[in-house]
């Protein structure tokens, strides 16, 4: 368990700042767009704020389980794929017709394993994921402002290939909700998600002869400064991210998601200096098109994704850590901008990152969740690999 | 880099990102309710084996009417 209490003051004119800047746009968003779209931003300030007060990570935990056998944070990205599995499935089952949903589907094949692969490893070089480079970006890093950038240029680019990679030997979407019934697919999911968790649980027992609990208590009068200033549980952070997915399932009619958002950001810049992705197989039709040619504030996921940055930045500065002092070294510029664009290129060959193809499949019942977690982990494989190669990491020690 | 040049960035990048949504929404046209009618009267000739508009099979631009998304796409 965590033992230390919040300590730093909150920077009041940040929380200031931002808690006006989350005003604002709420209430322009509630009169100028229809539907539930201010709902949708509320749930990404509200998933900004858990992702920062919880350190929800999947880069830097990922890296730790391959480098020492710490398998707490990858536990806790278990317990979150289990709990939104029991979530999701009845709804995606349609035992509650009134609610219209849809599941995180894209097709299985060699697109999904080459980007999930490239994303396991531009993950490990930007130093962030989907979410991370988000919260992180939030949180005032300048670094991931670079990954963030890159990210986006990489998004947009892979946009320009998707349809060559399509191309591609693969089997198309695979539902285990359709294919087995909801129950029946949910119970074999989680027997799956079991599995994995009992293999990490022996990989790091057998490492460090104990296993490093996932921490859910917290002593009753820390409750409240805990809440409003950070840091959370790990548990907590599980619970908020199950529980605001289900929120963005309900009010959006999809899963969450994050990096669809880089790629239309991309693509309405390059429209905006004179170029015409609109050309582009994959902005010509569809849902892309249409929003290529709508307002940024009509897509559900970039809504979701300004909310992410501006609730990561509302907790930094609660938690007094908002804009770090920190050193920009040129090894780290060339890593951000390397990372960003493999995070991106891969997030869009993949359909999606760590959260909208490895949650949000995964957790729809979508096999291309499950291909991309195994490449995906691949690639963080090698990435942890060429950080070492790149001597920003020391050589692995195995006692 | 020391907290307050951290600042100083941080906010320029989500000052010029806030401008850039401000330009992009605001150069978006409402649809006109005539021009609206008028596609609706438009004849459309399908030919023997031609997807119906609307209908494409091609997983990567499927949507849905309600504006909610569907396509592997938009994720």
């Amino acid at each position: 368990m965590q033992s230390a209490t919040h300590t730093r003051p909150a920077d009041q004119n940040t929380v200031l700042t931002a808690s006006l800047a989350i005003l604002g746009i709420s209430l322009f968003v509630q009169q100028s767009i229809a539907g539930m779209q201010y709902l949708a931003f509320l749930i990404g300030v509200g998933l900004g704020i858990t992702l920062l007060h919880a350190a929800f990570g999947f880069s830097s935990s990922w890296r730790l389980f391959i480098r020492e056998r710490d398998g707490k944070n990858i536990r806790a990205q278990l317990m979150l794929l289990g709990i939104t599995s029991l979530l999701f499935f009845p709804l995606l089952g349609q035992v509650f017709p009134s609610v219209q949903t849809h599941a995180a589907l894209a097709p299985v094949g060699i697109s999904v394993m080459a980007g999930a692969f490239l994303f396991g490893i531009g993950m490990q070089l930007g130093g962030g994921c989907g979410s991370g480079t988000l919260y992180t970006m939030g949180q005032g890093q300048v670094d991931m402002l670079i990954t963030l950038i890159f990210f986006i240029a990489g998004a947009t680019l892979g946009s320009a290939h998707l349809h060559w990679w399509l191309s591609l030997p693969g089997y198309g979407s695979i539902s285990v909700i359709e294919y087995f019934g909801w129950w029946q697919a949910l119970l074999l999911q989680l027997v799956i998600l079991a599995v994995v968790y009992s293999l990490v649980r022996f990989l790091e027992f057998r490492r460090h002869g104990r296993i490093n609990p996932v921490e859910w208590q917290l002593p009753r009068h820390e409750i409240a400064q805990r809440l409003i200033h950070g840091r959370w549980p790990l548990w907590w952070g599980v619970l908020g991210l199950a529980i605001l997915n289900l929120a963005t399932l309900i009010v959006a009619g999809h899963p969450w998601s994050i990096t669809y958002a880089f790629g239309l950001w991309g693509a309405k810049f390059w429209a905006a200096v004179g170029g015409d992705p609109g050309s582009w197989a994959y902005w010509n039709s569809g849902y892309p098109a249409l929003s290529l040619n709508s307002s940024v504030l009509e897509d559900t996921t970039s809504v979701m994704d300004f909310g992410i940055i501006l609730g990561a930045m509302l907790a930094a500065a609660l938690a007094g850590r908002f804009a770090p002092a920190m050193k920009l070294t040129q090894t780290r510029v060339l890593t951000a901008v390397a990372g960003g664009l493999l995070l991106g290129y891969g997030a869009r060959l993949g359909f999606g990152c760590n959260i909208g193809a490895l949650v949000g499949g995964i957790t729809s019942g979508s096999l291309h969740g499950w291909l991309w977690l195994v490449s995906g982990f691949c690639g963080g494989i090698a990435g942890v690999h060429l950080r070492i190669l790149l001597k920003i990491d020391k050589p692995i020690e195995v006692h | 880099m020391k907290r307050n040049q951290t600042r100083i960035i941080v906010g320029t990048a989500i000052s010029a990102a806030a401008i850039a949504v401000a330009v992009d929404h605001t150069r978006q046209r409402l649809p006109e309710p005539e021009k609206q009618l008028a596609g609706q009267e438009a004849v459309i000739i399908i030919n023997e084996g031609e997807a119906l508009p609307g209908e494409n099979n091609d997983d990567c631009v499927k949507s849905v009417s309600s504006g909610r998304r569907a396509s592997p796409c938009s994720l």
